[in-house]
């Protein structure tokens, strides 16, 4: 996925612990990833030190980036910045063919025609000089 | 000697706006007065439930000092807003097993006092580094009124529910907050009112989300026996459960589902009554959406029917089956954790002291609490009669 280096981080500091960071480590390297249990087979995010389903510690695999809008919600009315400033902006839940469910921003579209079902895809915005986080873009097909 | 289980005694502190009152004194107060409703003093006391918000951490074993408890039984559990409906089975459990005699229920916030307006709009954000779940959430401007926005959208998509049918939940809920001269907002309302009102978090408008007030209630369980040579009739307590789905929002399972499917189920079974039988329902309102997913999910409709039978107007004043007699927190009062609230007002009703609220014979009452995010969902069936 893209990773936007030119806009400047304003959404607070995050202070990931290990397993989080790995997360958000790949993101800043174009790589939109979510666990899989090798022993079980069962698919997770967000990401654990140990498998849910079976406790063992799972593996990351790297998802397709792309996905579809399962639920959805525009922001008008936010008491904190920099998403006070933001509204409206949508926020919604976006189901990956992989086998999770995220919730990100979905930019880049008019948020009085975004609908369930969007095909979207990943991209990234930088935090700093090793993390980024995942947001979403539309797309026309997946 | 019958040992099942009755409430005895209600009780709310000084609502909507409390500044004089601190958490604590919440709890005092509203104990206070349950005790006289009932005729009880501490000493009869043997049992406690307090479930404290993350905002006041210690503030159960605060209220025990201050009340000088010593419980035998003590239940802390927390679920959020259906705290009260969580602790009691057990509480229940307690009273026939001889675990207690008589357990007070107590709940109280100055949320409004201390806070503001902005609980669900982000107010109560994390300061400093984000670490955790929220990692995955908050970064996207995630807040309390979203996470309800998602469930309704996605409420809509399935089942053609439209706004105007959660609007009307509003409406109905405003009619009886009307009735009750504490209540925060009194001014009827109409549908338009509520589409008309600035949007929060699409499709939520401000008049869909509940309102935030000071506040704090408490209740008295004990035994039949016990209850007899009281000041009050008793209400007797005929089926109680639990069940959640998740805690954060991400992993809500199903976002037009809760779990009240099956606290439901269990707390009918154990009632041995259905849907059909109830005569008043004090639903957890913190927005319109939450009334009308746990109103589908308890069984008054099928899933997905939720806004064509709001719509036939059964939830309101005179309608087949009230909706949140003393105003809900749609409009009355909320002041962060309101299921024992939802016992209260349940108790009020099949006591037949409504007022110009009551619900006409009021035999059985269902009241459903809902924490964390569409959660934790509790049922507590009651009933004027044992059966």
């Amino acid at each position: 996925m893209e990773v936007i280096d030119n806009r400047p981080w304003n959404r607070g500091p995050l202070d990931p612990g290990p397993i989080d960071r790995e997360y958000f480590e790949a993101a800043a390297q174009g790589r939109l990833i979510i666990q899989k249990c090798e022993d079980c087979g069962n698919t997770q995010f967000p990401p654990k030190a140990l498998c849910v389903s079976c406790g063992q510690v799972p593996d990351w695999i790297e998802a397709s980036g792309r996905g579809q809008v399962y639920t959805f919600t525009v922001v008008r009315r936010h008491g904190v910045e920099p998403f006070s400033s933001l509204a409206p902006f949508v926020l919604a839940m976006i189901d990956i063919p992989e086998g999770a469910r995220f919730m990100g921003n979905i930019t880049g579209i008019d948020p009085e025609t975004i609908q369930v079902g969007q095909n979207v895809e990943a991209y990234a915005l930088r935090i700093d000089e090793t993390l980024a986080l995942p947001l979403w873009r539309p797309i026309e097909s997946t | 000697m019958s040992r099942e289980p009755v409430i005895v005694g209600i009780g709310l502190s000084d609502y909507p706006k409390a500044p004089h009152l601190d958490s604590l004194m919440h709890i005092a107060q509203a104990t206070k007065r349950a005790l006289d409703d009932s005729g009880l003093t501490l000493n009869d006391i043997d049992g406690f439930a307090c479930a404290s918000m993350p905002t006041d951490p210690e503030l159960h074993v605060e209220a025990i000092e201050h009340l000088g408890l010593t419980p035998r039984w003590l239940n802390t559990t927390y679920t959020g807003g259906s705290a009260a409906q969580f602790q009691i089975p057990d509480a229940i459990a307690a009273i026939r097993e001889g675990r207690a005699e008589t357990i007070l229920f107590a709940y109280g916030s100055d949320f409004l006092t201390r806070y503001g307006r902005t609980l669900g709009t982000g107010g109560l954000s994390v300061d400093g580094g984000l670490s955790g779940p929220l990692l995955y959430e908050q970064p996207y401007g995630s807040t309390i009124a979203t996470c309800y926005a998602l469930a309704a959208t996605r409420h809509m998509a399935e089942y053609g529910t439209r706004p105007e049918h959660l609007a009307e939940i509003a409406v109905g809920v405003r009619e009886f907050a009307g009735l009750n001269p504490n209540a925060m907002y009194s001014e009827p309302l109409t549908v338009e009112d509520v589409l008309a009102s600035p949007m929060i978090a699409d499709p939520l408008h401000l008049l869909d989300c509940c309102v935030v007030s000071d506040g704090g209630a408490a209740f008295i369980i004990t035994t039949e026996e016990r209850g007899r040579d009281l000041k009050q009739s008793p209400i007797h307590v005929l089926g109680a459960a639990g069940a959640n789905s998740h805690w954060h929002i991400h992993s809500m399972p199903d976002f037009s589902t809760t779990a009240g499917v099956a606290s439901s189920q269990e707390a009918y079974r154990q009632a041995g009554i259905g849907p059909e039988d109830i005569d008043t329902v004090q639903f957890y309102d913190s927005f319109t959406i939450t009334a009308l997913l746990l109103l589908e999910d308890h069984g008054f409709c099928k899933k997905g029917e939720g806004g064509g039978f709001v719509e036939e107007g059964h939830l309101r004043r005179g309608g087949s089956l009230p909706m949140n007699t003393d105003g809900g927190s749609l409009s009355s009062c909320h002041s962060g954790m309101r299921g024992t609230m939802l016992i209260t007002e349940a108790v009020r009703q099949l006591r037949g002291h409504g007022g110009d609220s009551q619900v006409p014979d009021c035999e059985l009452a269902l009241a459903a609490g809902c924490g964390g995010l569409l959660s934790y969902i509790g049922t507590t069936i009651l009933g004027r009669d044992r059966r």
